[in-house]
C-alpha cells in the first residue's frame, strides 16, 4: 500500500509540475534582460553598496541602549515597532537581492560551455543557506526583538563553517569569535 | 460504445496533429515526436484490427507495442532536450547528468531487484513491467522540467505542449496502473477506458498547442553574456559574501 501512495504522490507531483510548466509565463529574452547590465546582482549591489551600513544601522545596540536610558515604556515601545518593521524589510530586501543574484548566475550559467556541476552544486548549498539564514531571522525578528537574530546568525555562522570545512570551499569561513559584542 | 467513440476520437485527432504538422512543416523540428504518433495510429489501426478478426494475436502484439510505444516516447524527451537545451549548453550538461542520475538509479533498482530474484525489477505482470517504466520516464521529465525552469530557459509554445501533454499522460499512466492491479476487476469498464481517456486529453494539449506557430526566441546581437563558469561563480559568490556579510554585520556590531 505504501508503494501505491508513493506513486500516486509522484503522479500528483508530476501533474503539478507540467501544469506549472504550461502556465508560468516565460522570462524576459534574454538579450533585453543582458542589455539592462552585466548583472542584475551587481547593478543592485551597486545601487545599495551599504548593506552592511544599513543593517548595522537598523540592528544597532547603541540606539537601544540611548532609548533604554530615556526610561520611558512608550518611547521603548514606539522605537521596538519601528525597527520591527525597518528590520523586517531590510530582510526582504537582503533575500530579494538574494534571490536577484541566483536569477542572474543561473541566466548567465546557462550559456557555460565548462559548467562544473559540482561548483553549481555547492553554490545552490550557499543561496539556500542564506535565504533560509534571511527567512529565520525574519521570523525572529517579529515574534522577539529586533536586535535578537545576533545569536542566530551566529549559531548558523558556526554551523555554515562547520559545513565549509567539511564541503571544501563552498562556505568559505567567517571569523565568528571577531564579531564584535556591544553588549557582554 | 463509449470506448469506441473514445477510440475513433483520439484517431481522429492523431490524424489531424499528424496532417497538421506536415503541412507547417513542424513535423522536420520534431521527427520523434511525430514519428511517435506515426507509430501509435499505425499501431491502434492494427490492435483494433486483430481484435475484430484475430483475437490470438491481440495480447501479444498489444503488449510489443505497448512497450515500443514507452519505449518511444523516452525518446520524445530526448527530443524536448535537443530542442530546448541546443542553445544553452549549461544546461543542457546540467540535464544530462540529472538524467544520468534517474537512469542510473532506475538501473541500480533494476540490478537489486535482478538479485533478489525477480526476472526483471520486482514486476510479476505486463502492467507492472509498464508502470515502471512510465516512474521512470516521470522522474526524468520532472527532472527536465526542473532544469528548465531553473534555468529560465524560453519555453516556446510547442514546447510547453508536447511537454505537459506528455507530462500528464505519464502521470495518469501511473495512477491508472498502480490502480488497475487492486480495483482492475472491480470495475473493468472504468480501467479500460482510462488509458484512452488520458492518451486523448494529451492529444488535445498536442494538437491545440502545436496549432498556431511560434515566436523563435534568438539572442541579441552585442548583448554581454558571461559564458566562462570558473568567473561565473567566483563573482556570485563574491556577491553572496558581500550579503552574508551584510547579514553579519546586521547582528555583530
Amino acid at each position: 500500500m505504501n508503494l501505491v501512495i508513493l506513486l500516486f504522490v509522484l503522479a500528483a507531483v508530476l501533474m503539478w509540475a507540467s501544469l506549472h510548466f504550461l502556465r508560468a509565463k516565460d522570462r524576459l529574452p534574454v538579450g533585453e534582460k543582458a542589455e539592462v547590465g552585466l548583472s542584475n546582482g551587481q547593478a543592485e549591489l551597486t545601487a545599495g553598496g551599504d548593506l552592511p551600513f544599513l543593517g548595522d544601522a537598523i540592528f544597532s545596540e547603541a540606539d537601544w541602549d540611548f532609548i533604554r536610558g530615556e526610561h520611558s515604556p512608550v518611547l521603548t515601545e514606539l522605537f521596538r515597532e519601528e525597527r520591527r518593521g525597518l528590520a523586517a524589510r531590510w530582510l526582504d530586501k537582503s533575500a530579494e537581492r538574494i534571490r536577484a543574484i541566483r536569477e542572474d548566475h543561473l541566466r548567465n550559467s546557462r550559456y557555460s560551455q565548462d559548467l562544473d556541476v559540482l561548483a553549481e552544486l555547492k553554490l545552490l548549498a550557499l543561496f539556500v543557506y542564506l535565504i533560509t539564514l534571511c527567512r529565520c531571522m525574519l521570523l525572529v525578528v517579529r515574534v522577539a526583538e529586533p536586535t535578537t537574530p545576533r545569536a542566530l546568525a551566529l549559531h548558523f555562522e558556526k554551523m555554515a563553517n562547520r559545513l565549509g570545512r567539511q564541503q571544501g570551499a563552498a562556505l568559505p569561513p567567517l571569523p565568528v569569535e571577531e564579531l564584535p559584542r556591544s553588549r557582554p | 460504445m463509449l470506448t469506441q467513440i473514445l477510440w475513433w476520437s483520439g484517431n481522429l485527432l492523431e490524424v489531424l496533429l499528424l496532417l497538421r504538422g506536415i503541412q507547417t512543416k513542424w513535423a522536420r523540428r520534431f521527427p520523434i515526436f511525430y514519428s511517435y504518433h506515426v507509430f501509435i495510429l499505425v499501431e491502434s489501426l492494427l490492435i483494433f484490427g486483430l481484435y475484430s478478426w484475430a483475437q490470438r494475436l491481440y495480447p501479444p502484439v498489444y503488449w510489443t507495442c505497448e512497450f515500443v510505444g514507452v519505449l518511444l516516447g523516452s525518446l520524445i524527451l530526448l527530443e524536448i532536450y535537443r530542442v530546448a537545451l541546443r542553445q544553452y549548453p549549461g544546461t543542457a550538461r546540467m540535464a544530462r547528468n540529472l538524467l544520468g542520475f534517474v537512469f542510473a538509479m532506475a538501473l541500480a533498482k533494476a540490478l537489486v531487484g535482478h538479485s533478489y530474484g525477480s526476472l526483471w525489477w520486482p514486476a510479476r505482470t505486463y502492467e507492472e513491467v509498464e508502470r515502471n517504466l512510465r516512474v521512470v520516464q516521470a522522474f526524468a521529465i520532472l527532472a527536465l522540467v526542473i532544469v528548465i525552469i531553473a534555468y529560465r530557459i524560453p519555453r516556446g509554445r510547442h514546447l510547453k505542449g508536447i511537454l505537459t501533454g506528455y507530462g500528464l499522460f505519464v502521470a495518469l499512466s501511473v495512477m491508472e496502473l498502480t490502480l488497475a492491479k487492486y480495483f482492475g476487476h472491480t470495475f473493468p469498464w472504468l480501467f479500460t477506458n482510462t488509458p484512452q481517456i488520458a492518451y486523448n486529453l494529451a492529444l488535445c494539449i498536442w494538437t491545440v498547442a502545436l496549432w498556431v506557430p511560434e515566436r523563435e526566441e534568438a539572442i541579441a546581437a552585442g548583448s554581454v553574456v558571461v559564458r566562462d563558469h570558473p568567473t561565473l561563480v567566483s563573482r556570485t559568490r563574491e556577491e553572496l559574501e558581500h550579503v552574508r556579510l551584510g547579514l553579519r554585520g546586521a547582528t555583530g556590531r
